[in-house]
């Protein structure tokens, strides 16, 4: 089998650049093994929220007290750590306005991809939004899907919890409290915040599986039922909060419904596995963009890819028909533990694929050693091996231990870029989708250019 | 033979009859032991004895195969909204098989689970979804597969 780019990995980053080939006319094929921290993910989808040097309070200035908008924290990045991804993303100058640009139009185009599974994304660089999440805690956010956006409560002039007593993982009693705390305890704003038990038809009365409440959600019958059963339960101004439980695959038709029936504006608390319903349809959504746009996926595990010559990337697949596949280029969207893109086996950690060196957040060389060896004791530390990942030079390429390019084409993106922790600072999906737009974009241009020219121009290959 | 090389080390070392009537003394209580206590079992045997009429059957290459996949569960919950899109069965999350499996399979009828066979139409949507690559499918036909007997039912409830 030959293909012209081999795109591993269906995640964020890997469908944003497999989308970004196909707009460039290129064939793509997907690989996956299947879903990764992308269907993990709560439903925002940070671009520059925690900065690494203010992470303990991510979104407050230390010095004036007042909150940081989401472009000074990208500012203070772009100050910050070398060898994070966005170093290489928006160069090192000081052009802020283009970083500030790309984002826009890179969230600009996932909206496009994403408007015909009729899921939104909201948010800009210019204001802060908090939402809640299941257990009552606020997180800071400059983009997110719009089912999670409506319950931004800086926009807010009322709460109210939505009580479902008989759903597992949901407490709306519980949530109130610690939210109460948390606003309180910012300092910025009290606002009025009560629990609303309403009336449920008597089907969703005793459900306690949120999956199994989504999915009967998605039919129109019960859809209008909850509303009737919300039906002016709340003033102008009010934002209900729901668990995320408002349709598997209609949540933008249900979020209407209920805001139209209670008055309120309707959003679902940030929820995390195992109930991340948020996540899980922006995969969905993603896996039927990458389909729309006439890329071929293929299902199954990767064993290795391995350069043929200097044109050719010769990838093994694990199992099932024609293991042998040549690309004229590879895009590695493999992501890290969840996904599968990096291992952390009792001797080593390692990337799997194609053995490349892997560097921690200060820039250590991280893998070959055990996974315990790097962690730092003590509760709330920076851990090393959460910010394990590749490195790349300007066009995505990851670097071999020498600091040149592995292969002039092969890319990287996603999560497998290392120099953050994305659970720290929160900008996973923000790198996923920045990063995958540009490795798309380099594979594309790669591709695209005359053998002969691109070898003179990349440099000394062996 | 450990007894015996401390004999011949507290022998060379002391050079007395002590540790002769030591090792006469140990030797003489060990046999009287051997002869005179109660006979063990072999500790699975006797636990399979006790929960066989659970079902409960010593563990197979595959099953374990199957159960050590199964605790690499991350509970994510993403088979179980796999499951209710797809239109699976209202008592029906697999999650509970998969966690019933990595722990021990005894529990998943200890806890009283809803049984697997009568409402997974096998779609296999589930294995499909998980991250972690478990064949939960293949989980849950293994879990259906072991015999309930009507006296564990009965303790069940």
């Amino acid at each position: 089998m030959s293909v012209t780019v081999a795109v591993i990995g269906a995640g964020l980053a890997g469908a944003a650049a497999a989308l970004t080939l196909r707009e460039a006319g290129i064939d793509v094929v997907q690989f996956s093994r299947g879903p990764g921290a992308t269907a993990l993910a709560s439903g925002t989808l940070d671009v520059a929220s925690a900065s690494p040097g203010i992470a303990t309070l991510p979104w407050r200035d230390p010095l004036r007290g007042r909150a940081l908008l989401p472009r000074e924290r990208l500012a203070l990045h772009r100050r910050g750590a070398a060898t994070h991804p966005y170093a290489q993303l928006f160069g090192a100058g000081a052009e802020l306005d283009r970083a500030e640009r790309e984002i826009e139009a890179s969230v600009l185009q996932l909206a496009g991809w994403l408007a015909p599974e009729a899921l939104g994304v909201a948010g800009s660089l210019a204001a802060n939004r908090l939402l809640p999440s299941v257990s009552g805690t606020l997180r800071s956010a400059d983009y997110a899907l719009a089912s999670v956006a409506g319950t931004d409560v800086l926009q807010a002039a009322a709460l109210a919890v939505v009580d479902l007593p008989a759903l597992e993982g949901w407490d709306a009693h519980a949530l109130a409290r610690t939210l109460a705390h948390e606003l309180e305890s910012l300092g910025l704003f009290r606002l009025p915040l009560r629990v609303v038990r309403p009336v449920l038809p008597e089907r969703m009365q005793y459900e306690r599986s949120p999956a199994r409440l989504a999915a009967q959600l998605d039919a129109k019958g019960a859809c209008a039922e909850l509303a009737k059963a919300v039906a002016g339960i709340g003033a102008e101004g009010q934002v209900l909060i729901f668990p995320p439980v408002l349709g598997l695959s209609a949540s933008a038709s249900v979020i209407a419904a209920l805001e139209a029936a209670s008055g309120c504006r309707v959003g679902e608390a940030l929820a995390f596995p195992p109930h991340a319903v948020a996540g899980y349809r922006l995969q969905r959504a993603l896996d039927a963009a990458v389909r729309r746009a006439g890329a071929e996926r293929v299902d199954g595990r990767m064993r290795s890819v391995v350069a043929a010559d200097r044109d050719r990337l010769e990838l093994l697949r694990a199992d099932g028909e024609g293991r042998r596949i040549t690309a004229d280029a590879v895009v590695l969207a493999t992501g890290r533990f969840v996904g599968g893109g990096l291992e952390a086996g009792s001797f080593a950690v390692r990337e799997p694929l194609a053995s490349l060196p892997l560097y921690d957040g200060e820039g250590r060389r991280i893998d070959g050693i055990p996974a315990h060896r790097s962690a730092r004791k003590g509760y709330g530390n920076e851990q090393p091996l959460f910010s394990a990942g590749v490195r790349t030079d300007r066009r995505m390429r990851p670097l071999d231990a020498q600091g040149r390019p592995h292969h002039p084409r092969l890319f990287a993106a996603g999560d497998l870029l290392g120099g953050f922790d994305p659970a720290r600072e929160r900008t996973g999906l923000g790198v996923a989708l920045l990063s995958g737009i540009h490795a798309g974009r380099a594979a594309a241009e790669t591709v695209r250019a005359p053998h002969q020219s691109f070898d003179a121009a990349s440099g000394g290959m062996p | 033979m450990r007894g015996y090389r401390g004999f011949l080390r507290e022998f060379s070392r002391t050079g007395s009859l002590r540790a002769l009537s030591l090792q006469l003394r140990t030797g003489v209580a060990h046999m009287a032991r051997q002869l005179l206590g109660r006979k063990r079992d072999d500790p699975v045997l006797q636990f399979l004895a006790y929960y066989g009429p659970d079902g409960v059957t010593r563990p197979e290459p595959d099953a374990n195969e199957l159960s050590r996949s199964a605790t690499a569960c991350l509970v994510c919950g993403l088979c179980s909204l796999e499951c209710a899109r797809v239109g699976g069965a209202p008592s029906l999350d697999p999650r509970d098989a998969v966690i019933a499996a990595a722990r021990l399979e005894l529990d998943f009828r200890r806890l009283g689970l809803s049984p697997v066979e009568s409402v997974c139409a096998s779609c296999d949507a589930c294995s499909r979804v998980c991250p972690a690559g478990i064949p939960i499918q293949r989980v849950q036909a293994r879990l259906a597969s072991l015999e309930v007997s009507d006296a564990t039912r009965a303790r069940i409830g």
